[in-house]
């Protein structure tokens, strides 16, 4: 490593201004890391930063030809998220048929950092490689790799883009976890056939509500702070509740128009019932006309205790495609979360206009969810934290899964153009697509 | 106590879950990691006389996952860990 930063760091910021001046301006202005150091009594030159190192520190050449080996032999273009210590670019510019390798910096200050130390001048000055930022609203670029410590020390603006490269790179665990419960899946839905087959289909719902403002309401945290205006307002509301929101909103005296339930845990048949403690004939009256909406993927427990009417759906997933044309229900959307569902359900009836509630995707406050929410859950017991941005602009902690469900809400909502969505609770996280409601005219 | 018909397992869960943290693939890494930390504490119940040294590089990766440190976890595993169970 230099012992001079200026020394390395000039020439090296010189060689990047020639080929991508505004990279290099963005390197200049970025803010001072703190916390960096070099990683002691291992062979290799390796930094920390964060806590958190930027390569291998035993053999980084191998571990760079793995990650490098993400691009298919024989691509003539290739993008690496986050060049780290400069081993991954220099791997793939090894390769004589790659004729343009886009390097992507997910944080300025970390290249300026690396650079000052570590000399990255032989593969900034390949002609094939083109240095550059985070653009707007950028998606993976296939093929593309990257160094992953990029995706724990990534400025704030390449959030998005780092999401959806931790869910493309979580996406083969997801399929061999789902792929082991398709079987069980498909066979609970034929036992919810068999016993409840005289609830009608969903479909039957859709086009109920043209026009409609629809409220849906999940059982984040933030609910608490948008309850007031929903009870104010509920005359002129299309209410979907998930199921773990039912008691907050019933607590509050707003009994919503259908409730939604996908999750196949049995616990969900207690979040259809009343609280310990509560008046069980007031809560079933309150509730006898308020439809459940369930998905064939639930617990014959959870169908058993909801005492009102009941309509069954398909979640739109190519798994029950022959159980949709063998039964045609209707399919909801979902990517994970009965929010996505609720969604789904209000756009499908017909919604002009919808406002998400309680949809935090995170932990603010350090709380999982709303109070009297029966699915309290611990914080921070997750290996696979990120973090993402609240209302205010400032991150709150969240992990893997969560993310997803907020990307994949964001994608929804992006093929739905005509429906006007909106967020209330700023101390969840932003949603794109979903303006926070006082930002509305 | 050893258990040799264990070793090349172990050693090659521990190099599969690196690659996987080296990779960013840390759902998968994680995955492996419970399932290698589930054989290990195995053979600590039985007995085994290779676990107990293992406890100083054990904490080191429970440290490193902690604040997201993979590539860290994965040098442990692959280069710590892993030689001291296989052969």
């Amino acid at each position: 490593m230099s012992d001079s930063p200026d020394e390395l760091l000039e020439p090296t910021l010189a060689v990047l201004a020639a080929r991508a001046p505004e990279v290099a301006a963005a390197v200049r202005s970025a803010p001072r890391l703190e916390d960096v150091e070099a990683v002691e009594g291992v062979p290799r030159p390796t930094l920390r930063i964060a806590g958190v190192q930027l390569a291998g520190a035993v053999e980084p050449e191998a571990e760079a030809a793995l990650q490098a080996a993400r691009i298919p032999a024989g691509a003539r273009a290739a993008t690496v998220y986050e060049p780290a210590q400069g081993h991954l670019p220099r791997a793939l510019l090894a390769r004589p048929e790659l004729e343009r390798l886009d390097v992507v910096l997910l944080d300025p200050a970390v290249f300026g950092l690396v650079a000052a130390v570590l000399d990255q001048r032989d593969w900034l000055t390949d002609p094939r490689v083109r240095v550059r930022l985070v653009e707007p609203d950028e998606r993976p670029r296939a093929p593309w790799t990257l160094s992953p410590a990029g995706l724990r020390l990534c400025a704030r603006s390449g959030w998005a883009l780092r999401d959806r490269l931790v869910l493309e790179l979580s996406a083969a665990h997801q399929s061999r976890v789902f792929a082991g419960r398709a079987a069980g899946q498909l066979a609970q839905a034929e036992v919810l056939a068999d016993r409840f087959g005289q609830d009608r289909p969903v479909r039957e719902l859709f086009g109920s509500r043209p026009g409609a403002h629809a409220v849906v309401v999940g059982s984040g945290p933030s609910l608490d702070d948008s309850i007031a205006w929903l009870a104010g307002a509920r005359a002129d509301l299309f209410v979907a509740a998930t199921n773990s929101a039912l008691r907050p909103l019933v607590r509050r005296g707003v009994v919503p128009d259908v409730v939604v339930a996908i999750d196949p845990l049995p616990i969900l048949a207690s979040h259809l019932m009343p609280p310990e403690g509560a008046d069980e004939d007031a809560w079933w009256r309150a509730l006898a006309e308020v439809p459940l909406v369930y998905a064939s993927t639930i617990a014959s427990e959870t169908r058993q205790a909801w005492r009102g009417p009941a309509y069954a759906a398909h979640l739109a997933q190519p798994l029950y495609d022959a159980l949709e044309a063998k039964r045609p229900l209707g399919r909801l959307f979902c990517g994970g979360t009965v929010l996505h569902a609720a969604a789904d359900l209000a756009a499908r009836a017909g919604a002009g206009r919808l406002t998400l509630l309680g949809a935090d995707f995170g932990y603010p406050g350090g709380k999982s969810h709303a109070a009297a929410a029966p699915a309290e859950r611990a914080v921070g017991s997750s290996r696979l934290r990120l973090e993402v941005l609240d209302g205010h602009g400032a991150p709150i902690e969240s992990e893997v899964n969560l993310v997803g469900y907020l990307r994949d809400l964001e994608d929804w909502i992006a093929r739905h153009p005509r429906l006007r969505v909106g967020k209330r609770g700023r101390s969840g996280a932003a949603v794109r697509g979903a303006p926070f409601e006082d930002e509305l005219a | 106590m050893s258990g040799p018909r264990h070793e090349p397992a172990l050693a090659a869960i521990c190099v599969r879950t690196a690659e996987a943290f080296r990779l960013g693939e840390e759902a998968t890494g994680s995955s492996h990691l419970a399932e290698l930390v589930d054989r290990l504490a195995e053979l600590a119940a039985q007995g085994d006389d290779r676990i107990a040294p293992l406890g100083a590089a054990l904490a080191e990766i429970v440290q490193a996952q902690g604040r997201g440190d993979f590539l860290r976890v994965a040098d442990v595993l692959e280069f710590v860990l892993g030689p001291a169970l296989g052969d």
